[in-house]
């Protein structure tokens, strides 16, 4: 009999599962925001702008262990009954792709005033937030007196053994961008011939941009290629390490701003436009930069305090956002026939 | 009839009543709900093949046969999944082996610990792998031929992450196997002889479900390998879903996968249905352990050691990452609402589950000729990954007026059923073969009805086997990332999406002390499922 009862009130938890699930929630303002942004750093923001407008601010937040097939791809499954209303991305190239697909929604924010052209888009469907960028992670301890690497194409070079330098698979995030802004900068064969010999040499590639970042810090790779934000992280637990900004001379290290959108169709459309003025302020910008995402501010590309000499310019890439994401696709095929078998 | 009684009893013609014809509908529904929730998102997927709007890059011939480099990237996915499976069968066996000896004491009711680490995503042992072997190795972790040591190390960790479920699958299948054979089989051979001719036969099902889950996980898991360099099929698929975002293309590359998966299964069912057949009636009665010679008790008690070892690793390398108990208080504090939904979300889908996992528990249980579809549909979607589910999931519920299912819980909770009722349905149909189906027809003949006597005889008979569904359903679901990241609801987040999140930005502190929140989830588990088998022991006795 007891059995009887306990089957008995399972199965009146299965048939109930529906009701208490969908429960109404209240009636407050809400906006809904996707973002690709570590939930360590955008959860303060998102708080503040609840506090200060009184919007409740409902996030879905992405991983680095999805491989760049989570918020996008359900922003793109999504489109036909848009549920978000701002996308906040860590970077722009998963942005221009929701733009190509008609996700995004036109929204030219009056807190965008001060940001350069390359940074706005021309049709308001996007805007630039913050900047991190390609740097080099190196082992200070392990270093020595040994010149640190200056450029990308030290992966090449003999006299670090492949090993024990790094980098991400260049198939997803970041390091897939900045395979593709290589193809534009210095043409598609001389960017395959690079991946081709760094991946013939033994470089270590590994799961994640972060993964080069613990295995450095651990000593277990002399140095290695990773975001600004994951280098600094690393600088501010006191790490042995120091960030080496690469190819400042000539070629330039790829820039990563942050962009924010509006959503096509957003079902909060003004709480939507609130977010997005607050997000592209520069009060949140500097808080982003003083948390550590972001190290440079759009606005003036110099170093903010924090893990690098201040007040130095990056000399950034020329490639720009259109034609890096136009190269992304051949570039991802031929980089996986070399990295991928 | 079901299989496992055919030949020992014969086929009685009961008139159709009223109860029966209830029952049959409700068996049907049941199994409509399971092939739905199980089928719905799968289908989804594909007909996005069909959307013109979506632009198709490469032909479907192209994208299914997977030659060249994909070929051999199957092959090697192949390779390590079967190296994965071989080791970890042997090494569960091994050590469920030395846990079902010990039918007293302490031990025995400890037994079912050993699904304690089965929520822990296996990107955690690697994690926790690593910093062990760096620990022993000096700091030379990356040491040695790279090639070789990236797949000994993805091979290694997989193997102890999916540990826990091979030595929780072949413990279960012991524990079908009735004491009343083997001890007619010891009385004319030797302890040793009676194991590997009667035991192990006849808890095959137990441990070929424990080699082709294994089998599975590996197949689609892409975590490990990729941390450790190791080129698999898996990461081919989400470099195409992440260059091209076509969900369909991403499903058409999955297929062979899928196909190695129904391969495997189809394989070790045709060995399951003897041996099960054999097994059958079961009435359990107590049983003196088997005594085994010295050398077998060692191997046996490696088997042990190693479970214990997949255990105490990750336990120890999270327990030295914490920090003071004030900051270990804030982080749990900061993510209890991610605590409190994502138990909710993996209580609901371990309840949920139930129901429709003891349909189609039925349906392979009687699973012969046109039958055996039931199979191809139970088996079939577990090889899709995880991501697809979730996009098959938003294309259907995504639709005006179903705004109040699709922004609520109840998406990550059918994202945790497409994903794990064929495993629940997989258990309920081991305990399904383990009843005595002679009380279930006495039942009938006495029973004041057959509703009344399904739910008084059946049901607490199968009840081990539902307890131990919800069990399983409810870690995995804990563990779940890849669809549930796609469907959770805005402003809802999950204890595994945290701690991914906080790998990434490198708070080892936080992940530790999230880690061991799951593993007293985990530890939650492995207690109802232990106190769903000392439920069984007792009805057993009470029968």
């Amino acid at each position: 009999m007891n059995c009887l009862r306990l089957l008995g009130l399972l199965a009146l938890l299965s048939a109930l599962t529906p009701l208490v699930c969908c429960v109404t929630k209240k009636t407050d303002p809400v906006v809904v925001v996707y973002t690709s942004v570590d939930q360590v750093y955008a959860e303060p923001i998102l708080r503040d702008f609840q506090s200060r407008s009184g919007i409740r601010v409902r996030a879905v937040y992405d991983v680095e262990a999805s491989k760049t097939t989570g918020l996008v791809n359900r922003l793109i499954a999504e489109q036909n009954n848009p549920r978000a209303d701002v996308f906040w991305n860590g970077e722009f190239a998963q942005t221009l792709v929701l733009a190509e697909r008609g996700v995004l929604g036109a929204y030219r924010s009056p807190a965008a005033t001060g940001l350069p052209s390359l940074h706005v888009d021309p049709e308001g469907k996007w805007t630039g937030l913050g900047a991190r960028f390609r740097v080099l992670l190196v082992n200070a301890s392990l270093l020595g007196a040994k010149p640190a690497p200056s450029s990308i194409f030290d992966l090449l070079d003999p006299t670090w053994p492949a090993d024990r330098i790094g980098i991400a698979r260049p198939l997803f995030g970041t390091t897939a961008t900045h395979a593709s802004a290589l193809y534009v900068s210095i043409g598609p064969s001389r960017a395959r011939d690079f991946f081709s010999r760094v991946e013939a040499r033994g470089v270590r590639v590994l799961d994640g941009n972060s993964t080069v970042r613990d295995l450095v810090v651990a000593g277990e790779l002399l140095w290695g290629l990773t975001d600004s934000d994951d280098a600094c992280a690393a600088v501010k637990r006191g790490a042995p390490v120091r960030v080496v900004i690469p190819d400042q001379d000539e070629l330039g290290t790829l820039l990563i701003p942050g962009t924010v959108a509006l959503i096509s169709g957003a079902p909060n459309l003004a709480q939507g436009q609130h977010l997005v003025d607050y997000l592209l302020s520069p009060g949140t910008e500097n808080a982003l930069i003083d948390s550590g995402f972001f190290q440079l501010s759009l606005r003036d590309l110099r170093l903010k305090p924090g893990c690098m000499p201040t007040g130095e310019e990056v000399r950034a890439m020329t490639a720009g956002l259109p034609e890096i994401r136009r190269s992304f696709q051949i570039c991802q095929q031929e980089l996986r026939e070399i990295f991928l078998k | 009839m079901p299989a496992g009684t055919e030949g020992d009893f014969p086929e009685i013609a009961y008139p159709p009543t009223r109860g029966i014809r209830a029952k049959t509908t409700v068996r049907i529904i049941l199994q409509g709900l399971f092939v739905l929730m199980v089928f719905g998102p799968f289908c989804a997927v594909a007909l996005q093949l069909l959307d013109p709007g979506v632009e198709a890059g490469r032909s479907w011939i192209e994208l299914l046969l997977p030659t060249g480099r994909r070929g051999q990237l199957l092959m090697q996915s192949a390779g390590l999944a079967t190296g994965v499976a071989i080791s970890t069968t042997a090494l569960g066996l091994l050590a469920a082996l030395a846990l079902w000896r010990c039918r007293q004491g302490r031990l025995s009711r400890l037994k079912w610990l050993a699904l304690v680490m089965a929520p822990i995503p296996p990107y955690i042992h690697a994690l926790a792998w690593m910093t062990a072997l760096r620990f022993l190795s000096g700091g030379a972790v990356g040491a040695g031929p790279r090639a070789v040591h990236g797949w000994l190390l993805a091979w290694w960790v997989e193997t102890m992450a999916f540990l826990p479920i091979a030595a929780g699958l072949c413990l279960l299948g012991l524990e079908a196997v009735r004491p009343a054979l083997i001890e007619s089989a010891r009385v004319i051979r030797s302890d040793l002889k009676t194991l590997g001719l009667i035991v192990l036969p006849l808890a095959a099902p137990g441990i070929l479900g424990a080699f082709v889950a294994v089998l599975l996980f590996s197949l689609t898991d892409y975590s490990v390998p990729s941390i450790f360099a190791v080129d698999v099929y898996t990461l081919e698929i989400f470099a195409e879903y992440s260059a091209t975002g076509n969900a369909g293309e991403a499903f058409l590359l999955a297929a062979p996968v899928s196909v190695l998966a129904i391969g495997a299964v189809l394989v070790s069912q045709l060995t399951v249905s003897e041996a099960a057949s054999a097994a059958s009636p079961r009435v359990l009665t107590p049983m003196a352990p088997l005594s085994l010679p010295d050398w077998f008790k060692l191997i046996e008690k490696g088997g042990l050691f190693v479970l214990g070892l997949q255990i105490l690793v990750p336990l120890v390398t999270l327990a030295a990452q914490l920090e003071r108990p004030a900051r270990i208080f804030e982080t749990v504090q900061l993510a209890a609402g991610d605590i409190f939904f994502s138990f909710y979300v993996a209580a609901m889908a371990a309840v949920v589950c139930l129901a429709p996992a003891l349909g189609a528990a039925r349906g392979l249980l009687s699973a012969r000729g046109r039958n055996r579809l039931w199979w191809f549909t139970a088996v079939l979607p577990l090889a899709v990954p995880a991501p697809l589910i979730g996009i098959g999931l938003i294309v259907i519920w995504n639709r005006p007026g179903l705004a109040a299912f699709y922004d609520s819980a109840l998406m990550p909770v059918l994202a945790a059923l497409t994903r794990f009722l064929p495993w629940a349905a997989l258990v309920v149909l081991a305990q399904m073969r383990r009843v005595d189906q002679s009380l279930i027809e006495a039942a009938r003949v006495h029973g004041k009805g057959t509703v009344m006597s399904w739910l008084r005889v059946d049901l607490p008979l199968v009840a081990p086997g539902i307890v131990a569904a919800a069990g399983i359903v409810f870690a995995l679901t804990l563990g779940e990332l890849g669809a549930t990241l796609l469907v959770t609801p805005p402003g809802r987040s999950t204890l595994t999406i945290r701690i991914y999140n906080y790998l990434h930005y490198g708070g080892s502190a936080d992940v530790a002390a999230l880690c061991l929140v799951i593993l007293g989830a985990g530890l939650g588990a492995a207690l109802l499922v232990w106190a769903a088998m000392s439920g069984w022991s007792w009805l057993a006795r009470r029968a």
